[in-house]
């Protein structure tokens, strides 16, 4: 579970907190499909893979 | 009519497995109290696929099952397939996005450094390598 305990200061926003824009709702949907289950925590090896293609 | 139309859903197993889960902890009397539902023999009932979940129900039965509301809920409107209602919201609104699927975003926002990056092919190849798909 994520995001439960955050603290948040008025005013200020952590983009963490804003909703999924529609690119990131395109990453869901592509999850969605491959692994076919909407329920699948984000694993070490596939946080490690997606920074290897984000981060170039 | 079949007597359990609902018997092969995901939500009918996911239910079974979750009662079967918090056993140790409590009932399923309790988690039909919990949930409000007068007769306590429906969790049998949602469990043996007699009868489906009524959707103004998913927000309380997840906190008594303990698990995410969003994903109780899309497996309760894929339950409803069929239901014109259940297929317009998911039309419109899309299937709702669990707390595990946010943090897939969290984390697509701190390795892109925030800037929504576009899905591409090669984004898609490495998810599906991860998965060996």
């Amino acid at each position: 579970m994520i995001g439960e305990d955050r603290r948040v200061v008025d005013g200020f926003k952590l983009p963490s907190c804003a909703p999924p824009t529609e690119n990131e709702f395109a990453w869901i949907c592509m999850l969605r499909a491959i692994v076919g289950d909407g329920n699948t925590r984000p694993t070490l090896k596939a946080v490690q893979a997606l920074r290897k293609v984000l981060m170039g | 009519m079949a007597k359990r139309p609902y018997e092969n859903t995901r939500l009918a197993k996911y239910l079974n497995q979750r009662v079967l889960e918090l056993r140790p902890k409590k009932t399923q009397t309790e988690i039909a109290q919990e949930v409000g539902f007068v007769n306590v023999n429906m969790m049998t009932m949602l469990k043996i696929g007699a009868n489906k979940v009524p959707l103004d129900r998913v927000p309380a039965l997840a906190k008594a099952l303990d698990c995410d509301p969003a994903w109780l809920m899309r497996l309760a409107l894929e339950q409803t397939e069929g239901d014109t209602a259940a297929r317009a919201i998911i039309e419109i609104l899309g299937a709702p996005v669990t707390k595990n699927e946010l943090g897939w975003v969290m984390e697509i926002r701190e390795a892109s450094g925030d800037t929504d990056p576009r899905l591409a092919t090669r984004g898609r190849n490495a998810i599906r390598s991860v998965f060996g798909k």
